[in-house]
C-alpha cells in the first residue's frame, strides 16, 4: 500500500511538473507579448465524511476527515492551472472493527493525524457563451501518523497503535458561469474515489498481533457546487459543498478557502 | 439588480446557505451523540456529517424521539409537535422526553431532521431496534448462574442465591460466537454418557475406554459426563442446559474407572489418543500429586501440535495438582463461586491461571445416575467443574481465531479475565491467577474510544 502510494505520487508529481514545464515554455512564448505566470499561495480547509468499505468483509466503518491543505497554484495563461498540495489531515473512525487481532477491538476514536501531499491541475477546454468548461484532476495521498490506545478492561495493561494510510483521487469536468463580476458559481461532477489501508498493531504483555485493513470508500462519484469570489485585486475567495452518493444513501463534504494572488 | 445580478445572487445564497445548513446539522448530529455542543463558530464545526445515510441500525419508520429544551413549556413543546403534524405519544416527563409519532406520508428521517433543526429542540433522534442478548432456551439455564448470574437463587428453594453478574458473561459472548462443529473438546475424565439426550447429538464419536480398553467411552462414575456437559451440552434445543461451546464437538475419552480412579498411564494414553484425533482443545479435570517427566512431555507433545489443554487445579486448599501445575503447556483454572469469591477449597499456586464458576454448578450426569423418573442432571462442585469452562472459552476462541497458538489462546483467556479478587489481591495471584475468565472480552470486540 506505502509503495503502491508513493508510485501514485510520483506518477502524478510527474505528470504534473511535465505540464508545468510544457506551460512555463509556452509560457515564455507568450511573455514576450507581455503576459505572466500568477502565482496564487493560498489555504483550504476541506471537511468530509464517507463509508469505507472493509476488503474481504461484509463489513463498513464511518470515517469522516478534516483537511487542512496549504496549496500554491500557478495560474497559465493558456488557462492550465497547477496546484502543489502539502498538509495535515485529521482522521476520526467509527465502527472499524479488528477482529484478527489476538483481542478483537472496535475503534471509535478521533484525532488521528496523517501528512498530506498531492497536487491538481486543471485547464479551460471551452467556453460557450458565458459558460467555461474546465477539465480538472485531483490527487491526495494521506502519509498517516501512528497513534496508540490503551485497550480497556483487561487484567494486565495493552495497546493497540493504529496507523492509517489513504490516496485520493477526483477527476471530471467543471462548468464555470463568467457572466457575473467576480464572483464565479460553479459545478462538478466528478468520477471520486478514496482508498486506503489502516494498520493496527496489538501489544498486550506477551500477546502481538497485528492486522492490516483494505478500505475503499463507498462512493465513486461526487457532485459539487461552489463558488470563486473576487474579494479584492489580491484576493480570491472558495467556498464549495458537495455531495458523496453511494448505495446506503450520501455523504457530504465541504471547503472553504482562499488564494492570494503575487 | 439585472438579471445577471439576480443570478448571481441567488447562487451566493444557495452556497452559503446550504453551508449554515451543514454548521446545524453537524451540531444536531454531535449533541444526539451525547457529546459537547459546540458554538457554531468552532472549527470542529466546519462541515456536514454523514449520518444521512440510510443507518445500518434499524429504526421505527414512524416514530421519534426527541427531547425539548428545558424552558419550553409543555404546551409550546406540544405547539411544535403540532406543527409537523405529528403526534405526542408519549412524554418522559422527568426528562423532557417526548415520544413522538410521524406522519405516515413522511419519511421518518425527515421529520427527524425537521426536529433537529429546531431551537427549541436540545436532541431529536430516531427510535432504534433493541434486542437481546442471546439467552438459550434450555429448561434448566436460569439455574446455571456460572453462564449468566442475575442475582437468581441457584437450583431448589432455600439455595444460596448469587451476585449479580458473578458469571463468566456468556450470553454476550455468544452474541460474536456460539462455537464451530468443527472444533473438538477432548474430555478426558470418566468417560461420557453417549445416551444422553443433551450430549448425543455432540459427541465426535464414541472415543476410547483406556481403563477397558475398548472403543466405547462410556461413564460409569458420572463426573466425565458432568464435565462434558458444562463445556458442550447440546443448547438451545429446550432440553436440559447450555454448554459454553454451543456447537463444538465432544471426544470422550475414559481415563478413570467407576470410583474415579485412574493411572498416569491411562491420562498420558488419553492425552495422546486425543491429539491424534485431531482434538483442538483438552479438559483435564483431574490431576495427581506427583511430578512426572512422561506427563510432562505429552502435555508438550500436545501444545506443539497447536492443542490447548485445560485442567482443573484441585479441591484440597494445597499446591496445584499435576498436570495443571505444567505451566507453560497447560492453563491452571481455579475456582470461584456465584458471588464472584473463591471457594476455600480451591487449590493455590503460582501456576494458577485463572478461575471460573466451580461451586453448585448444574450439568448432566448419566441417565442411570438418578433412575428413569429423574432428569439426568445434578449440581456439583469443584475445579473440575471450573475447568470446563474455560476449555469452552478456548474452543470458541479456537473456532473464531484459528490462526492463534495455544500460547496465544491461553494468554487471551488470561488477559481478558476478571480481577474478582483485586481488594485483597491486586493484579495476579496465587487464587485466582489473572481473575474469573470473561467470555464477552474474550470474544468480542472490546470497544476503544478516544479523542485528541
Amino acid at each position: 500500500m506505502y509503495k503502491k502510494g508513493l508510485l501514485f505520487l510520483s506518477i502524478f508529481l510527474f505528470f504534473i511538473a511535465c505540464m508545468g514545464l510544457y506551460a512555463v515554455q509556452e509560457q515564455d512564448l507568450n511573455t514576450t507579448s507581455g503576459k505572466s505566470i500568477i502565482i496564487k499561495p493560498g489555504l483550504d480547509f476541506e471537511y468530509f465524511s464517507m463509508i469505507m468499505d472493509l476488503k474481504d468483509e461484509d463489513a463498513s466503518a464511518d470515517m469522516s476527515l478534516y483537511l487542512i491543505k496549504a496549496n500554491c497554484e500557478f495560474e497559465f495563461q493558456n488557462g492550465l492551472f497547477l496546484t502543489a498540495t502539502l498538509g495535515y489531515a485529521v482522521n476520526n473512525f467509527k465502527s472499524m472493527i479488528f477482529r484478527d487481532l489476538p483481542i478483537s477491538v472496535e475503534l471509535d476514536v478521533e484525532g488521528v493525524g496523517g501528512y498530506l501531499f498531492g497536487g491538481s491541475l486543471r485547464k479551460t477546454l471551452a467556453y460557450f457563451n458565458d459558460f467555461e468548461i474546465e477539465g480538472q484532476g485531483d490527487f491526495v495521498y494521506n502519509y498517516g501518523t501512528e497513534k496508540s490506545w490503551p485497550v480497556p478492561g483487561l487484567s494486565v495493561s495493552g495497546e493497540v497503535t493504529g496507523k492509517p494510510t489513504w490516496m485520493r483521487i477526483v477527476a471530471g469536468p467543471k462548468i464555470i458561469y463568467g457572466g457575473f463580476e467576480n464572483i464565479y458559481p460553479y459545478a462538478a461532477l466528478n468520477f471520486y474515489k478514496l482508498w486506503g489501508t489502516f494498520t493496527m498493531d496489538q501489544t498486550i504483555e506477551d500477546l502481538t498481533g497485528k492486522e492490516e485493513k483494505s478500505m475503499s470508500g463507498k462512493n465513486f462519484i461526487n457532485a459539487v457546487l461552489g463558488t470563486d469570489i473576487i474579494a479584492s485585486e489580491f484576493l480570491h475567495l472558495r467556498g464549495q459543498l458537495e455531495i458523496l452518493p453511494h448505495s446506503d444513501g450520501s455523504n457530504f463534504g465541504f471547503l472553504i478557502g482562499f488564494r492570494y494572488l503575487f | 439588480m439585472n438579471k445577471h445580478g439576480k443570478i448571481a445572487l441567488l447562487c451566493i445564497i444557495l452556497v452559503f446557505t446550504a453551508a449554515a445548513a451543514g454548521f446545524n446539522y453537524d451540531n444536531n448530529q454531535k449533541n444526539h451523540k451525547g457529546r459537547t455542543r459546540l458554538d457554531p463558530g468552532q472549527f470542529q464545526s466546519i462541515g456536514f456529517y454523514s449520518n444521512l445515510r440510510k443507518s445500518r441500525q434499524e429504526y421505527a419508520s414512524d416514530r421519534i424521539v426527541v427531547k425539548f429544551k428545558p424552558m419550553l413549556s409543555e404546551q409550546a413543546a406540544a405547539a411544535v409537535v403540532q406543527a409537523t403534524d405529528s403526534q405526542i405519544i408519549k412524554k418522559i416527563s422527568q426528562f423532557n422526553i417526548f415520544i413522538i409519532k410521524t406522519p405516515q406520508e413522511t419519511p421518518v428521517e425527515e421529520m427527524l431532521y425537521t426536529f433537529q433543526r429546531n431551537p427549541d429542540v436540545e436532541y431529536a433522534e430516531l427510535d432504534y431496534k433493541t434486542r437481546i442478548t442471546v439467552t438459550p432456551n434450555d429448561i434448566l439455564f436460569e439455574y446455571q448462574y456460572s453462564l449468566s448470574n442475575q442475582g437468581q437463587a441457584i437450583g431448589i428453594p432455600g439455595s444460596p442465591q448469587g451476585k449479580n453478574s458473578a458469571d463468566i458473561k456468556a450470553t454476550a459472548g455468544w452474541e460474536e460466537t456460539k462455537g464451530l462443529e468443527d472444533v473438538i473438546i477432548a474430555i478426558v475424565d470418566t468417560g461420557v454418557d453417549l445416551k444422553h439426550p443433551d450430549l448425543i447429538n455432540k459427541l465426535y464419536s464414541d472415543g476410547y475406554d483406556f481403563v477397558n480398553d475398548d472403543d466405547e467411552a462410556d461413564d460409569d462414575h458420572g463426573h466425565g459426563t458432568h464435565v462434558a456437559g458444562i463445556a458442550a451440552a447440546e443448547t438451545d434445543n429446550n432440553e436440559g442446559i447450555a454448554g459454553v461451546a454451543w456447537n463444538c464437538k465432544i471426544l470422550p475419552v475414559k481415563v478413570m474407572d467407576a470410583q474415579g480412579e485412574g493411572y498416569y498411564s491411562w491420562m498420558i494414553s488419553g492425552i495422546d489418543y486425543a491429539v491424534q484425533q485431531g482434538a483442538e482443545v483438552i479438559n483435564l479435570s483431574l490431576g495427581g500429586d506427583v511430578d512426572s517427566a512422561n506427563l510432562k512431555n505429552i502435555l508438550k507433545a500436545a501444545y506443539e501440535n497447536d492443542v490447548i489443554v485445560v485442567a482443573s487445579a484441585g479441591n484440597d486448599n494445597n499446591p496445584v495438582l499435576y498436570p495443571a501445575a505444567y505451566d507453560e503447556y497447560c492453563l491452571a483454572v481455579a475456582a470461584s463461586d456465584y458471588d464472584d469469591l473463591r471457594p476455600d477449597w480451591s487449590n493455590f499456586g503460582p501456576e494458577v491461571d485463572v478461575a471460573a464458576p466451580g461451586v453448585r454448578i448444574l450439568s448432566c450426569v448419566p441417565t442411570w445416575f438418578w433412575g428413569p423418573a429423574s432428569l439426568p442432571y445434578a449440581f456439583s462442585t469443584g475445579t473440575s467443574m471450573a475447568a470446563p469452562h474455560a476449555a469452552g472459552l478456548a474452543a470458541l476462541l479456537k473456532g473464531i481465531k484459528t490462526w492463534l497458538s495455544p500460547s496465544d489462546i491461553m494468554n487471551i483467556i488470561r488477559y481478558t479475565s476478571d480481577d474478582i479478587n483485586q481488594g485483597e489481591h491486586p493484579g495476579k495471584d496465587d487464587y485466582i491467577g489473572y481473575g474469573r475468565i470473561n467470555m464477552e472480552k474474550a470474544l468480542v470486540p472490546i470497544k476503544i474510544t478516544g479523542g485528541n
